[in-house]
């Protein structure tokens, strides 16, 4: 399955990473549009992070290719990261260093000059409502304001593709709302990607999910999607081990998500005429796979989300 | 670019306490040297004249002051480099590998930060041999080479510890590694004068500098040596990325 790359900032196709004999990342597929927010949610060592590292250019990709704005990270490493800005998920930042100062810097490394990286910088110290600390160093700091910074430094060449690597960690609720709001006000030019464990969060500022197990993508879908009364999703567990393709020839069939080669969920557009009806054991028969029990599921991405969790927290657990 | 990654380098010096305190031991030791030597010369003065009549305070300051301290700085530049890549943690690193930067800017901006930092301290030692132009006549041109010589030898020094703080993640290790390579090639020279191995120890050629010679084929060595181990700075730094993986 190949990346959708009409009109896409950033396009990844087929990445795959190891660390040593174990795969980080398996094959994965993604693109993201302008002025898109998506989410990328997935347990704790699912390999969010792997794949945002990826992505920002930090590591290398092992197999696969990565380009931002048509700019390879690997062809042309240095087109391709002008367009991006990225906020890792423990703030990157020189705590000798005062908050104006850092920021000055942040900006030149992204080959900002003189009034255009000072003009920057007010930008985003405005932006972030830093300007209570500008004048202070970084180190004396709280965690909130420094994961502030962090994504001060991100933005502050006002980069396309924003990468933000769990942006949330470690606030407190207030200024949770604040990194929430200052998501969502980001300009419908850019198009922000960032990780999160946290189901809420995702729910909160995405308009696309895309949700990682085991370093595979088993889910990519618009919100809408997930939230719509015009699509359905059930959950099937079969007498047999079934794949992806099994599922292609269902009526209306959107995305197929394994919890584990037996347990799925599967989600269908209902048909146009209204004749609501959601995917029953009788329509998976006819495509020859033999259900044992089928389940219409309310929220597909919070019922998926806690299968993981109980898939990880059970050993035994086939996958 | 580099001139911002080299600013930022020596901001970054210059707010840390563990380079304060080398720098000012380098200098107390520098100090020691400089008044040890112009002591020493006011006691064996007339001795000179007598044994080795072409001995003026300007020699006996190269053999007894500059000399000397070509060994201090090989102790102090692998100190005050080791954290140049070393110091910086995986989130900082990222930092860096994310923003739109070559290698070969990033390790040039982090030589020159360096370099300007330990060419200050040598600064503040120059200043103390200014300090007797007013009293004794001095051979400026044999100083100027004595001290051009100590500024390509923290340049090859400087170099060499970019190189070993850029191959681990431990500063004191970049900087034990860095001190033993410059020690084994300052003794190659020592046991072998004229073959192959001496031609490739920097002591070689600080020696012409400290003659006051100023001889084409030592800037050559200096620049090549130099250029050769930013080159493979740059290209470790190029593969960074998937070093990282394996650390992580």
């Amino acid at each position: 399955m190949g990346a959708d790359t009409s009109q896409a900032l950033l396009c990844a196709d087929g990445v795959s990473m190891r660390y040593g004999d174990q795969r980080a990342l398996q094959n994965i597929d993604l693109s993201v549009k302008a002025g898109e927010t998506v989410g990328l949610l997935g347990l704790n060592g699912a390999g969010k992070s792997t794949l945002l590292k990826i992505l920002s250019g930090v590591l290398t990709t092992h197999q696969g290719h990565v380009s931002i704005a048509g700019a390879s990270l690997s062809r042309d490493p240095i087109n391709a990261r002008r367009q991006l800005g990225y906020a890792p998920d423990t703030p990157p930042l020189y705590a000798e260093f005062r908050v104006l100062e850092f920021l000055r810097f942040a900006a030149k490394l992204r080959r900002m000059k003189g009034i255009e990286a000072n003009r920057a910088v007010e930008r985003v110290i405005e932006l972030c409502q830093l300007g209570d600390v500008q004048k202070r160093v970084i180190g004396n700091l709280s965690h909130g304001y420094q994961q502030r910074i962090n994504l001060a430094q991100a933005m502050v060449h006002q980069p396309a593709l924003l990468i933000l690597d769990e942006p949330t960690n470690g606030l407190d609720p207030a200024q949770l709302l604040e990194i929430r709001s200052l998501i969502k006000n980001l300009g419908s030019e850019q198009a922000t990607i960032f990780s999160s464990h946290q189901l809420a969060e995702v729910q909160a500022n995405c308009q696309r999910v895309v949700l990682i197990d085991a370093g595979r993508k088993i889910l990519d879908l618009g919100m809408d999607q997930l939230t719509d009364d015009n699509y359905s999703t059930v959950e099937v567990r079969l007498k047999q081990a079934a794949s992806d393709s099994d599922f292609q020839h269902l009526p209306g069939f959107v995305a197929a998500c394994a919890v584990n080669p037996k347990h799925w969920l599967l989600t269908t557009l209902k048909s146009r005429d209204n004749a609501v009806r959601d995917l029953d054991a009788g329509s998976l028969t006819v495509q020859g796979v033999e259900p044992v029990r089928v389940t219409p599921v309310g929220n597909h991405l919070e019922t998926l989300f806690g299968l993981l969790r109980v898939k990880t927290d059970t050993p035994g657990e086939a996958t | 670019m580099i001139r911002t990654i080299a600013a930022h380098e020596l901001r970054l010096l210059s707010r840390s306490p563990f380079a304060w305190v080398a720098a000012a031991l380098t200098q107390l030791i520098f100090s020691w040297l400089f008044l040890a030597a112009l002591d020493r010369f006011d006691s064996v003065q007339a001795e000179l004249a007598v044994n080795a009549p072409t001995t003026g305070l300007t020699a006996y300051l190269v053999v007894h002051f500059l000399a000397p301290a070509s060994i201090v700085l090989m102790l102090a530049t692998p100190l005050l480099c080791m954290g140049l890549f070393a110091g910086d943690n995986a989130y900082q690193r990222g930092l860096w590998a994310s923003a739109p930067l070559s290698a070969s800017e990033i390790v040039g901006g982090k030589f020159l930060g360096a370099l300007t930092f330990q060419l200050l301290l040598l600064g503040v030692s120059a200043l103390m041999v200014c300090c007797l132009v007013p009293m004794v006549s001095l051979d400026a041109g044999h100083l100027t080479a004595a001290f051009a010589g100590l500024a390509a030898f923290i340049a090859f020094a400087t170099a060499l510890s970019l190189l070993f703080s850029s191959l681990t993640q431990r500063p004191a290790l970049a900087a034990f590694l860095s001190f033993s390579t410059l020690l084994l090639l300052w003794l190659a020279a020592a046991g072998s004068v004229g073959s192959s191995t001496a031609a490739l120890s920097p002591s070689t050629h600080l020696q012409h500098f400290m003659q006051g010679l100023i001889d084409t084929s030592d800037i050559l060595y200096f620049v090549c040596t130099c250029v050769v181990l930013l080159t493979l700075t740059a290209l470790r730094i190029n593969t960074t990325s998937r070093s990282l993986v394996q650390q992580s």
